[in-house]
Order: C-alpha cells, then structure tokens, then sequence
C-alpha cells in the first residue's frame, strides 16, 4: 500500500517535473548501520524534506529516494538511535553511508545533576539541584538575560512569591534562609532591579548547587537551603573572550593567560546603563530611572605542583527610581531613589599535600551597602538613609581521602559588622540626623564530615557542625518587663555591655545525615536529617525584602532560628541512563521564625524586638521530578506538593500573637507546583526549548469587614492570609541559533538567542489588594509581566 | 560614522525596547474579587477639638454579607455616649439620627485636659477609650502650592493638579504626631441637573425634576444654574499623618498636604486642618492608610488588625472599629487663582461640561436653582475668598 504511495507521488512528481524540465531528477540512495558494528539496521525510517516521501531501509540496511534537483533534506530516525540529519545541494544522483550513534553511547548531557559526574541515584545525599550552565543558557530566560534564580525556580521545592521576588523560597523557607554563595563570599540582595534579572554575572559562572536536603556541614548559618555559586577559573593557555548585547545589557568576558599554564586572570562585566535616553523617546518616562551592573574576576595561580592561589572578586551595582516601592512617609521628598551595591572579595589558598590529603584556606570578605535616597522639593538635596553590612570570613579545611573514607574537618569565623541605618539629611537643616546602634557579632563554627561506604550497597553521610554565636558591645539594650508585649509600657530599664563584652551567646550541635541505599543498580533509597542554625536575618514585613531591607544579627531578645529537616528519596534510573526519576518527600520544622506586630516599622529602628515577634513553622511536601537526560529532546518535568505555615503565640495578649496563635499560612505557601523544560536540540546549529510553570496562587489577607473613619469606609482585616490571588502560570519559548555562519573554524562564534517570555500573555497576578479610591473601595490586581515579552540577545565567543 | 551609526541604532532600538517593557511592567487593574465578610464589628468614629463647629460621635454597626459590592452599616440607636473630662467631668451625648451622638453646642476640649469616651449600648454592653490628651498644635507657618500638569496619577493616565505644601515648626518635646485633613471650597454653577427631565421650582424651597417623556428617551440631561452665589464643598480622601520622629523640634518643610484637581478655570479656596494628635491615633492612622491607600506596591506589608482605643470592658477580646481622637485644630485658608495652569484642560466638577436648558422664547424657562446649604454645598462665601 506504501509502495503504491510511493510510486504514485512519483509518477506525479515526474509528470509536474517533464512538463518543466526532463533532467530534474537525481536518486538518493545509501546504507545505514551502526556507528560501532557496522551491522545494518533494518526498518530505519529515512525521511526527505520533512514528510514529502519517506523510505525504510531493507535488510541490507540500504534505501533508494528519487528526488527533485533542488536542496534536499534527509533526516534518519531509528528507535534507540540519534537522528542522523544532512542537507544535500547534489546536481547528480548521491550515495550516503550513514552511521547511526546508540542514544545510550551518547554522553549524557548534564542537565540536572551536581557538578561531580555522580548520578542522582548514586549520590550518597538527598536534595542536591543544579541546571548545567549550558543549559541555563538554552532555556528560555526574562527579556534574555541568562538568570541562575530564575532557572532554579524551574526546579521541585523551589518557589517565589511572584516575578518581582527578591529572592527565593526552598522547601517553605524564606529568601533570608538561603545562604547564597558566589565563591564563597555571602550575597545578601541576590538581584538586580529589585527581583527582575539575578545580580550573578552570567558569564562567568561555571556552576552553582542547591543544597536544599541534605546541607555539608561545611557550610553553616541559614535554616533552609545553600546556593553555592562558583565562578570560572581563568584560561591558562589560550586568549577566551565571550559576550553579548541583549535588549536589556551589555557583556563581556575575557580570560588572560599570563604565565602559560600557571598564571592566569578573568575578566567580567555586565551593564545596563540606557536609561537616561529614556525621556526623550517619551515625557512620560521621565520618572523612571534603572541602572545596574555587576562585574567579577578570578585570578588563578599555580605557585608548582602542589599550591595553587585564587582570588575572586565580585562587584555589583544598582540604582533605581520607582514609585512602586513605596515611600518613606516621616521625610517630605518628590520621590524615592534606591542605590546599593555589593563588593565581595575570596582568596583561596590550596595545599595538596598528598593525593590522599589536601588543605584550604579561605578570606573572605562581603560588603554590602544599600542607600535610600530622597530628593527634596525645590532645593538640590538629596536626604540619605544608608545601611551597610560588612562580612569578614576566615575558613580551614582539611580533605581526606583514603579506602571507603572521604573525610573533612574544618574551622570557620565569621565577624559581622551590621549598621542598620543611618539618616544623613545633607544640607536639610530641619531634619536631624538619625543613628542606630552598630552591631558586632561572631559566629564560629567547628565540624567534621565523613562518607563512609559501609558496603556497595549503603553509604553514609554522617557530619557534625558546631556553632557558637556572640553578639557582642559595646552597646545598650532595653530590659522589659517579662511575659509582657516588648513596647514602651513594660520598659523597665537600659543596660549597658563594654567593648570586648558578650550582650548575649547562642550555640549547638548541626548534626547532619544522609543515607544511600542501593536497592539495584539503577535503584536507591535515601534517608536524610539535618539541623541549621541561623543568626543573621532580615527584618522587614514586607512581602519579599526590599535590597533596603535590615538585616538583623540575634541578640538578647531575637533567638536564632534552628530548623530540623527530615527527607527521604526514592531514585531510579531507567535503562540506557536516559530517564530518570525521583520521589522525595520532606518535614521541616523551624523554631524563632521571624513574624511581624501590626504596622511593624523597622526603619531606623532603636528597638526592633518592639515590632517583631517569633513562633514556628512546619513545613512538608512531596516533590516528583522526571528527566530526560540524552536525545534529541532533553528536558524535566517535575510536580511539588508543599505546605508552609507559621503558628505565633509569644503571650496572652492580642498584640503577642497572630491569627490568634493559631497556625497560618506563610506568606509563600503555594501548595501545588508544577513546572516542565524540553530542550529540542536540532543539531548543532539551533535548538528549541519551553518553560511551562504552573502554581497555586500565594495568600494574600482579605477583609473580613469594614470600619468608618471620619465617615469614610475602609476594610478591616483581622485573620492574615485567609485568601488566595489566582494561580500562577507561564509558557515561554526560546530559539537559539549557533554559528550562523556555518564555518566550524572560524575563532569567533555568534548565536543568537530569540526568547518569548509570558507567551500566552497571561496577566499573572503579583498581589491583589483592596484600595480605597475617592469613596469607594475597590479591588486591584497587580501584574508583573502581563503580556508576552519578546528579546533579542546576540552571543559571541572567541578563543 | 558608519560604527557611530550601528551605535546610536543599538540605542534607540533598547530604547523602544524599555520603553514597550515599562508599559508592560508593573501594571495594575481592577480586579473581581468577592469579599466575603463574616465580622459584625462595633464601630466608634468620633474626633473632638477645639472648633467651632458640630462636634459628634458616629455608632454604626458593619454587618456582614456575602455580596462583595455592598458595604452595609446599621445605625447603634439609644445608646449612652459620654464624654468623662480629666476624670470628672460628664458631658452627654445626645441622640440625634441614625446614630449620631452630638456633643452639647458649643462645647470645645481645651489643651491639656483628658478626654475618655464611654458608650453604653442599648444591650448592654459598656465600651470605654484610653485617656486622650488633647495636645497643643503649632501653627502653620507656610505654604507653597505648585501646579503639576501631572499632579494625580489616576491608572495609567494623570490629572492636572496644585499641590499645596505646608509648613509648620514642631514642638521642642518629642512625641509629636500630625494629622493633616482639608476641605476644598469651588465655585458651583450648576445647583440642580435633570436626567430626562426639567427643573420646575415648586414645591419651594427644593424644587424638583419633572420628567418629560421624550427627553427621557433620548437621555437628555439638563443643569440648571444657581440662584446666587454657591459653592461646593470637598473632602481629603487620603489619610495624612506624620510623626516628629526625624525632624524633632524642628521646622517640617513642605508636607505635601493637599492635591487639588483642575476642575475648573476660577480659582479655588482650600482650607487646611492641622492636628496634634496622640501616638496611639498615629499609628492606627497610619497602620489604616498603610493597607487603604499606600498599598499596591510591590512590597507591601500584609495588612493586620487594627487595634483602636476602645474596648468592650467585659470582653478585651472583642474587636472594636475606630479610634477616638482628641487633637487641638489649627486652620489655613488659601487661595488659589488658577492663573499658573496654561495650556491644561480642566476636568470640571461634574466630570463634564454643564449642558444648560435652552431658553425659551419668552425668558421663562430655564429657572434657577436654589443654592441649599448641606456637607457638600453652600451659599456662604468660605473663609479666605477674596471678592
């Protein structure tokens, strides 16, 4: 029946082609077999022009195709096999020996998995992402800035609270309990534009893992999850510079080998400094002002055989003008003004003593200084209210690495010097300057890990952490009245801690484990325990912190926050290592959460421990994830239930609880969440990939009444976060196009990246809210991206 | 050049780019949202100070309904509302309509005393308020008003507006807390429209709206003009507090106080009321515009309980609505020509131009209409009107 098809269209084919030319014809003919054996394999589909004639191999493996005298495309496909793609401009009839490669010879494409080549099922921890860079750079990306936060939230158990986060929410953590790392040194604003594009230089990043299960005792100090960001080492022998102009910024990267194979620096940048042509494409833009930048370097040094020294630095910048921030109600200005910026710098020292044995040391330092600015009416003056935190680090460990052992022990320090907030009215003489007492604190930490292989079957992971926390003076608290609300009433005195003296000190054991067992080959479980403490967080009652947010160090009355995080995984790895997919399930439990009084301000705040109030959380869910990991078509499809509630209840008063100390939901609790990538690599000159998101709609607080003030009406709200806004979803597409040129030995290589963020333009809500306008009161929605956002990146690279 | 060129179109085609985004980015639009009240809550709205005019204290109830576009209040009838002075001194409320209880004529709080509001309800149930001092409010002591053809931000679109800014000198001791309230005086023509229909004068003194059948058809509307001078009173809407905290014992600059739509070509009379009001009506205010009016952005701070200053004396538990607020007023009446607006198109008061009845032949028609004192309108030239 195929064969009458076929003889059919051709003899119509012929007919068409002698009525315009008699010698329009050649024959594609050719043999296909397997790229190993040789052996021929039969029943192979080979296709010309996408569908208008297919032909399937005989038992020789061999095939014949007349086709017109034009350019042809032949595509072969056979099960279990990569497709095998040519493009044919032949004027005479053509041969073709096609060798077909075995999917499963294929090297995996590392699309989510650690930095190790480690699988998932046999990694001794649980709850270990990452998205290979090169694939972050294929899937589709906000405006066509490659974006490390953005893509994590395409990952099971990790959420924001809408597209203008600043930050992201792990397994019913908040932004604040993620310790994120670039190289060691502490990012506290991990974004630029306040939420819109993440503040890591794209470009020079090699890799990043999210430690969301089970935590290294290495790291220390956040209750919820790590984000360790490396950058790339430099080039040691070849001159390497790559870049690109997207609609949004400019960048460049370049890698300088100094001493061939020994010394070595990178150098990177980003900038996106247009907007002061804003006004005059438009007056109305004239209130907009964006600018931000960042930019980072890594020196490498290989002192011989056995030392090696790094020095990374990073710098990023930012300033913006916007009215949808808000304003500072207590300082008379014509609009608000946000400047900040982050100076990080890691010196790394490693020792290899032994191929058993190797020691680090690390400096680091972090220095983080957001300003908010408030320019006055009529006059040129600008009032300031600056912040900064200032991060200094000093941390040895020692490697192990003998028989069924791999062995680390470590020491840590940490000094935190913390001003949270200073009014500097410049020329204003009616406005006092304001200044708020510095904080001083140490945290130290102490621990050992071991993985041991008990047998091939079952390895563990068994570490402890300890840490100790020191808030020291000099300094003044207030001494209140005790079960009573912490405000002006219950004052009953002032103290005073000297410098050099402890006000107040915390500390614990971390102990953390994880188990492997293997149930086959292709099998494991996975069981998991860990305990974090945290001494430093955010205060702010905001939604998602502002980059002006005060980060606050635990003290007398603010109790550090611990969380004990319970897992367990069930890993499995098809045949051929293609797919993959994984069950995880968890239960966190958190003491001293943060929550906020009524009203709670913490701007230039003497005593915050006035407006906050600390509870629990319980947070648990269950979390699917199933990937594609070879082929033509790669990708991940995942599903997460997850649940995140607070309960707060310091005392019997109404203003020492919330919900009536009963629990509620946290303000990111999104109980349903499902997300899908699907990379379609089309050779090695283009690709397409999707994002498809899915989530429940965050809580948000709707009145449960109405109360007059001076006869006008306004909702009273009572219960917090007693509603939902509507669900979230979000379908974008991106197309890239390598090396358009064709030519495989040229030194410069472009592609271009095309990217359709939102493209069925929903108008995903970011908040609702009740509003009163003139007498009425009405109900908004606030939309982020509410149409389908179209980008344009050009990247290059040159070695 | 040629690279110059490449350059500057680079530019320009981000500048399109970022201007598209900013259209997109960050919009805000009305949303369907069914409210779904369940709290019948007591509501106790009353301010007093020192001026001359109708002092009174507002029980209303909020009952609860499931239809999310009526906001229903009952009156609190036959209740006890007094007024306890420094701890001694009663003065009652009387009754007057639908839960309105006026304060004696004339009665004025003095600077230093205590005012405590006591309300007993028909059921029964005794609701007290803290102790308010009544505080002693600076003058103010400038003002500046600045036409801003961009002056209101209403959605995507701007009103023109004057932006009127005061100034005041705070009080040497801390623990001051402002309020700024006002009411705008705007010369009304228009003292009766007829939708479908025509004014006739009797019954006097009101008049009324005859329908006529086939105006009614066509949705004719007719303004009538006023019999004599008239003007329209408004309100602020916003919520305008301060507190000394950063400015303490110093001069407070330019408060942005009022911001005056461009309704009309003839100038306007805006009568700002200052107010020292106590820490605990501060921060109820402020916690209320918080989550009525400063809200939307992308960082608001979810809206809790408002905690006001009464409480049921048997039941501290009970949710009460409204604050009872004590503060010395201080008063600026200015004058705005409008002669500073150029080139701006008004808005006018109804929204729209007035549409007149044509005269008739013999000058019979169209009448005008009564001026009838009320909030809202009144005959009486306002205080600062300069002809």
């Amino acid at each position: 029946m195929k064969n009458m098809k076929n003889i059919l269209l051709l003899l119509l084919l012929s007919l068409f082609a002698t009525k315009v030319n008699a010698q329009k014809f050649i024959i594609i003919s050719g043999q296909v077999s397997d790229s190993l054996s040789n052996e021929p394999l039969v029943g192979a589909n080979v296709n010309l022009n996408y569908g208008e004639q297919n032909a399937i191999t005989d038992k020789a493996g061999k095939f014949n195709i007349t086709a017109l005298k034009k350019e042809n495309i032949i595509v072969v496909k056979f099960v279990g096999y990569k497709p095998w793609r040519i493009t044919l401009n032949e004027k005479n009839d053509v041969k073709l020996d096609i060798k077909l490669f075995l999917v499963s010879n294929d090297l995996e494409e590392v699309i989510v998995s650690s930095k190790n080549q480690e699988t998932n099922v046999k990694r001794p921890i649980l709850g270990v992402n990452s998205i290979s860079i090169k694939t972050l750079n294929k899937i589709p990306s906000a405006l066509g800035e490659v974006d490390i936060l953005r893509g994590l939230q395409m990952l099971p158990g990790v959420t924001s609270v809408g597209e203008a986060a600043n930050g992201v929410n792990i397994r019913g953590g908040a932004t604040d309990q993620n310790l994120i790392l670039l190289d060691d040194a502490p990012i506290f604003n991990p974004t630029h534009m306040f939420g819109l594009f993440s503040a890591f230089p794209s470009e020079a990043v090699a890799s990043f893992d999210l430690y969301k299960g089970n935590v290294p005792t290495r790291f220390g100090g956040r209750a919820a999850a790590v984000l360790d960001v490396s950058l790339a080492n430099p080039s040691l022998d070849k001159f390497k510079m790559s870049g690109g102009i997207s609609m949004v910024s400019n960048r460049l990267k370049m890698d300088i080998p100094i001493i061939k194979d020994r010394l070595g620096i990178s150098l990177s940048g980003r900038a996106a400094f247009n907007d002061f042509l804003l006004p005059l494409v438009s007056p109305k833009l004239d209130n907009i002002k964006a600018k931000f930048g960042d930019a980072s370097s890594k020196i490498f040094f290989r002192v011989n055989s056995k030392n090696t020294l790094t020095l990374s630095s990073y710098g990023s910048y930012d300033f913006f003008q916007t009215e949808i921030l808000g304003t500072i109600n207590e300082i008379n200005s014509t609009n608000t003004q946000y400047k900040y910026r982050t100076i990080n710098n890691t010196l790394n020292w490693f020792y290899a003593i032994n191929n058993n044995l190797n020691f680090q040391t690390k400096l680091i330092s972090s220095d983080y200084s957001p300003t908010t600015l408030l320019p006055e009416l009529n006059v040129d003056n600008k009032v300031k209210i600056k912040s900064g935190i200032t991060y200094k680090q000093i941390k040895t460990n020692l490697n192990y690495f003998k028989g069924k052992h791999k062995l680390e022990v470590g020491l840590d320090a940490i000094n935190y010097l913390i001003n949270p907030g200073e009014l500097d009215p410049g020329t204003n003489q009616n406005i006092t300057p304001v200044f708020t007492q510095h904080e001083n604190a140490y945290e130290l930490g102490a621990y050992v890990q071991d993985e041991i292989e008990v047998s091939d079957k079952f390895v563990i992971t068994a570490g402890l952490r300890y840490s100790h926390f020191l808030n020291m003076g000099p300094g003044s608290y207030r001494i209140y009245q005790a079960g009573m609300p912490r405000d002006e009433v219950s004052l009953l005195d002032t103290a005073y801690v000297n410098k050099g003296q402890v006000q107040k000190s915390y500390g614990g054991f971390e102990p953390r484990v994880g188990m492997r067992y293997q149930l086959t080959e292709r099998r494991s479980l996975k069981f998991g325990y860990n305990l974090m403490r945290q001494y430093l967080q955010v205060i702010t009652n905001t939604t998602t912190p502002l980059p002006t947010s005060r980060w606050k160090t635990s003290d007398i009355y603010i109790k550090p926050q611990v969380s004990s995080l319970y897992t367990m995984g069930f890993f499995q790895e098809l045949p051929d290592n293609v797919y993959e997919y994984s069950f995880e399930t968890y239960l966190r439990q958190t003491k001293n959460i943060v929550d906020y009084k009524p009203g709670a301000d913490f701007l230039l705040q003497e005593y915050p421990e006035s407006q906050l109030l600390q509870g629990k959380n319980k947070s648990y869910g269950f979390e699917f994830m199933l990937s594609k990991k070879k082929g033509e078509l790669t990708g991940w499809i995942n599903y997460t239930y997850s649940r995140s509630l607070n309960k707060v209840n310091e005392g019997p008063t109404t203003s020492q609880q919330i919900n009536q100390g009963d629990w509620y939901r946290a303000n990111y609790d999104r109980p349903h969440s499902a997300n899908a990538t699907v990379i379609i690599n089309q050779g090695t000159h283009h690709d397409f990939s999707f994002n498809f998101t899915y989530s429940t709609g965050r809580p948000f607080t709707m009145p449960q009444g109405y109360i007059l003030f001076q006869d006008r009406s306004y909702p009273f709200y009572s219960l917090r976060n007693n509603a939902r806004i509507p669900d979230y979803h979000r379908l974008d597409f991106s197309w890239n196009i390598y090396n358009p040129s064709m030519d495989p030995a040229k030194r410069w290589k472009g592609n271009w990246n095309f990217t359709v963020y939102n493209l069925y333009g929903r108008k995903n809500a970011y908040s609702v809210f009740l509003k009163n306008q003139g007498t009425a009161i009405k109900a908004y929605k606030l939309t982020v991206f509410g149409a389908p956002i179209l980008s344009l990146a050009y990247n290059f690279k040159f070695q | 050049m040629g690279r110059m060129k490449i350059i500057f179109n680079v530019l320009k085609t981000k500048i399109y780019y970022i201007l598209v985004l900013c259209l997109f980015i960050a919009c805000v639009e009305p949303f369907e949202l069914n409210v779904i009240t369940t709290e019948t809550i007591l509501i106790v709205d009353g301010t007093i100070d020192d001026s001359n005019t109708d002092q009174f204290i507002n029980l209303k109830k909020f009952i609860p309904t499931d239809n999310s576009n009526s906001i229903r209040y009952l009156p609190e009838t036959k209740a006890k509302v007094t007024i306890i002075e420094n701890g001694l001194n009663v003065v009652n409320c009387v009754e007057n309509t639908n839960g309105y209880y006026y304060l004696p004529l004339g009665f004025k709080a003095k600077v230093g005393n205590k005012y405590k509001l006591r309300v007993e309800l028909a059921d029964g149930n005794i609701y007290e308020s803290s102790d308010e001092t009544m505080k002693k409010t600076p003058p103010i002591t400038d003002y500046t008003v600045v036409f801003d053809p961009k002056g209101i931000k209403k959605g995507e679109n701007y009103v023109p507006a004057h932006l009127v800014y005061v100034s005041t000198k705070d009080d040497a001791a801390p623990g001051d807390n402002y309020m700024w309230t006002y009411r705008l005086y705007e010369k009304q023509t228009v003292c009766k429209t007829c939708e479908g229909g025509i004014f006739l004068t009797s019954p006097a003194p009101l008049g009324k709206c005859s329908t006529v059948r086939s105006l009614a058809e066509d949705g004719v509307i007719y303004d009538y003009r006023c019999d004599g001078n008239c003007w329209e009173v408004l309100y602020s809407e916003e919520l305008n507090v301060m507190s000394d905290a950063l400015s303490g014992g110093k001069e407070i600059k330019n408060r942005l106080v009022a911001k005056i739509p461009f309704y009309q070509n003839n100038g306007f009379v805006v009568q700002i009321k200052q107010q020292n009001v106590s820490a605990g009506s501060f921060q109820y205010l402020k916690i209320l515009g918080n989550q009525s009016q400063n809200n939307g952005t992308l960082v608001d701070s979810p809206p809790a309980a408002l905690i006001g200053n009464l409480k049921n004396i048997k039941n501290s538990t009970e949710a009460v609505g409204g604050y009872f607020m004590v503060g010395e007023a201080v008063t600026k009446s200015i004058w705005v020509d409008r002669t500073d607006t150029k080139d701006a198109v008004p808005i006018y008061l109804m929204g729209r131009a007035a549409v007149y009845e044509p005269a008739n032949a013999d000058g019979s028609r169209p009448p005008f209409a009564p001026c009838i004192k009320t909030n809202t309108r009144t005959p009486l030239k306002p205080e600062g009107w300069p002809l």
